[in-house]
């Protein structure tokens, strides 16, 4: 759905992108995380085609964006991390402003008003409504045109939790219908909840690209115990399928290449041994322990 | 229905300013007419308060909001949401000149009516000229409004200064002003002579007029499609600048026609150069393009300026090699040496444009066209005061193009100028040179050492 291929993208003092590679398949929700300064903004400015690249092609949707941008806008929504509304338009003028000036001169804006829960607001003006439903309106006015990819700057910044909970559900939503999302964001345990794939930027270029949930042939296991248990280390070690084990404490932590049935027979033999276990499960790693690990890993 | 003339209607017609507008005209021209001591001059004083009304309404408040067109977007952050849309540029061109200005022209459509109607009968009321006046003028003025919301959100600094400089827009008003009224009252309701045709003042006046407006409407439209990601390639700019050298050649005798238009090729070009970005990559993309010998990205990346000074450059040699050039009458100077000033012009306009880019290469100024505009100053008129009054008028031939002296001596007292500039220009680009460092992320580039 989105391919970038030697993507440079140079400002007068520095090189913000540098030879960016990747791309995102239809339908998958992908997290673009990276340090301040990796250059998130400006490769979604990039793909939205408001930025002007030195070196590279973009395509969305099957459209060159850098050749024809104003055909590739109406496959595309993008919400800016600093946006800005007509504040005196009303929620339904500016919904039907957006959808007008992309062509989509058929779209009922009342829909999508009620899936933004802003139905209630329709003849509200834009510059009357409070920080979150500023959010809602904007995010309603990036993708009243229906696009195939919508294109995500920071858009939980400011947010209260119940806010962020709302928008997490949106864009669960808006995945089902069958939307691409390419989301920024620095709040990684919110982006765990409707991320399928991770893009990872560092210093303008793109250092790992991977599904979040992608199925390892390797599972770690995290067991804990009541109390002290010398034999512990050498019981795991002893079990087929154990890989290395990381014991600490009362808790310990290896990989395991058995199924489920093996996992519940290695806990049994544990416990029949006189281990005192009280606590045996796979341990995920979070999206924030995989974006953590791979920037300490060495490029 | 043009989707921005639909919001700029929706924004600036509500249903108070619909009926305000009309009131307060009405009482206008009710004013004028009973203060007025017969009724023929009651119907002079409401067609004359309809056309100066009309100019309030549209010169000053509808060039008002035409150059708050894209600046104000930028300033609200919704310029982005407008470019990300599939609107044309000649579609968001148009729906911003008339949607912007919509008020003023509501305005206008109830001035000018009354203003034929009043001014029918009136022997000193020319209705028909000032009805064609009024709505090229207008038509000028807010295209110039919005060219110059859209320079200025072009050029990079203007996106973190736009407090500061929107308010210079009105200076860009007084100026067009200075440029339209003389049409409407100076000595071009006489006679013109264009080529050596003598046309009548007001029609030649009213051509004139029409023309800039369109070609006002013209480069409005070509700022909107670079805003919009298209690329522009130079001809129409050319196409402008033949356009002026022509018109204002006709105005001169033959002998200095080639001369004036290489003048007019010059001045464009410190023009392009002072209201468009000095953009750095823009170059390397070009000089990337020239070594590909990929002319269309040639074409596309070639900046203004740079077209005209080629242009100027091809003129002056037709003016060097043209043995026809003449002196003549008031154009002509004791001891002039055409040809040589020709030199020694473009020496001082290569210096000029390199100061230009110096400054705003080296970073330091917040506004690098002010800042060369004070040294160019300083360099034309203050310097060489102090040296004139201190007697040292060997000096001057340096800083002041001397085409009454030797051509030698004056071409070669120009060349220290654009080549201690061009050292400087080189020095600055060297440190600028290759690619840019790399991005300043949490930690560093793979391979890279900041």
């Amino acid at each position: 759905m989105i391919e970038v291929r030697g993507l440079t993208f140079d400002y007068p003092t520095r090189r913000a992108l540098e030879d960016v590679n990747f791309s995102i398949e239809p339908g998958s929700v992908t997290a673009l995380v990276g340090p301040n300064g990796a250059g998130k903004t400006t490769l979604l400015r990039c793909i939205a085609g408001l930025g002007q690249p030195m070196r590279g092609a973009i395509e969305v949707h099957g459209v060159d964006v850098l050749a024809r941008p104003r055909e590739a806008h109406v496959h595309l929504g993008y919400l800016s991390d600093f946006f800005g509304l007509y504040d005196e338009l009303s929620v339904r003028r500016g919904l039907e402003y957006m959808a007008w000036s992309r062509g989509a001169h058929a779209v009922d804006v009342r829909e999508v008003a009620a899936r933004l829960g802003l139905a209630d607001y329709l003849e509200s003006l834009a510059g009357q409504l409070s920080r979150g439903l500023r959010q809602r309106l904007a995010i309603a006015q990036a993708i009243v045109h229906r696009p195939a990819v919508l294109l995500l700057d920071e858009p939980a910044s400011g947010l209260d939790p119940e806010a962020r909970l709302q928008l997490g559900d949106l864009f669960r939503e808006l995945h089902r219908a069958g939307m691409t999302l390419l989301v920024s964001s620095h709040i990684l345990a919110e982006l765990e909840h409707y991320a399928s794939d991770i893009l990872i930027l560092d210093a303008g270029r793109v250092i790992d690209q991977h599904g979040v949930r992608t199925e390892r042939p390797t599972r770690s296991i995290e067991l804990t115990l009541s109390r002290p248990s010398p034999g512990l280390d050498e019981a795991l070690r002893r079990q087929e399928g154990v890989g290395e084990v990381h014991a600490e404490g009362l808790s310990a932590r290896f990989d395991f290449t058995g199924d489920a049935a093996a996992q519940q027979d290695l806990l049994a033999l544990l416990i029949r041994e006189g281990h005192p276990v009280c606590a045996f499960a796979e341990r995920r790693d979070s999206l924030q322990d995989a974006y953590l690990s791979r920037m300490r890993r060495p490029s | 229905m043009n989707p921005e003339l639909r919001r700029n209607l929706w924004l600036e017609i509500g249903t108070q300013r619909l009926v305000a507008m009309p009131v307060v005209l009405v009482l206008v021209f009710a004013l004028a007419y009973l203060l007025a001591d017969t009724v023929a001059d009651g119907w002079h004083a409401v067609a004359v308060s309809a056309a100066v009304a009309y100019g309030f309404a549209t010169l000053l408040w509808g060039t008002h909001m035409a150059g708050d067109a894209v600046l104000g977007e930028v300033a609200t952050r919704t310029w982005d949401w407008q470019r990300m849309s599939s609107i044309g540029p000649w579609t968001m061109t148009w729906g911003k000149l008339f949607g912007s200005t919509a008020y003023a022209w509501y305005g206008a459509t109830i001035c000018l009516p009354i203003f034929v109607f009043a001014s029918l009968d009136d022997p000193k009321i020319d209705t028909s000229w000032w009805l064609g006046m009024l709505l090229a003028a207008a038509v000028l003025a807010h295209a110039v409004g919005l060219i110059w919301s859209l320079l200025l959100t072009r050029n990079q600094g203007a996106r973190g200064q736009l407090g500061q400089r929107r308010s210079s827009a009105y200076l860009l008003l007084l100026l067009i002003l200075l440029v339209v009224l003389p049409w409407i009252s100076g000595p071009f309701q006489e006679l013109a002579t264009w080529y050596g045709r003598v046309e009548t003042g007001r029609g030649f006046a009213l051509v004139s007029l029409a023309l800039f407006a369109g070609w006002a409407v013209v480069g409005a439209y070509r700022l909107m499609r670079i805003e919009l990601q298209f690329r522009n390639r130079p001809w129409v700019w050319l196409g402008f600048c033949a356009f002026l050298m022509g018109y204002f050649a006709g105005f001169v005798p033959a002998g200095m026609r080639l001369f004036t238009g290489y003048s007019i090729a010059m001045l464009l070009t410190l023009v392009a150069a002072f209201t468009t970005p000095r953009d750095l990559l823009q170059l390397r993309r070009l000089g990337r393009a020239v070594e590909g010998r990929d002319l269309a990205t040639v074409l596309q990346q070639t900046p203004p300026w740079l077209s005209s000074l080629l242009l100027a450059g091809l003129v002056g040699m037709a003016v060097l090699v043209t043995p026809t050039v003449i002196c003549q009458g008031p154009f002509c100077i004791d001891g002039f040496a055409l040809e040589s000033l020709v030199v020694i012009a473009m020496l001082f306009l290569l210096r000029d444009l390199g100061i230009l880019w110096l400054v705003s290469l080296g970073g330091r100024s917040r506004r690098p066209e002010l800042a060369a505009v004070v040294y160019l100053i300083v360099l034309y008129s203050i310097l060489p005061g102090v040296l004139g009054a201190l007697g040292i008028d060997a000096g001057l031939a340096l800083l002041l193009p001397r085409p009454d002296l030797a051509p030698a001596w004056g071409i070669l007292a120009a060349v220290p100028g654009p080549l201690v500039v061009g050292v400087l220009l080189w020095r600055q680009a060297r440190r600028r040179a290759g690619d840019p460092q790399p991005a300043v992320g949490g930690r560093e580039a793979p391979g890279t050492r900041r």
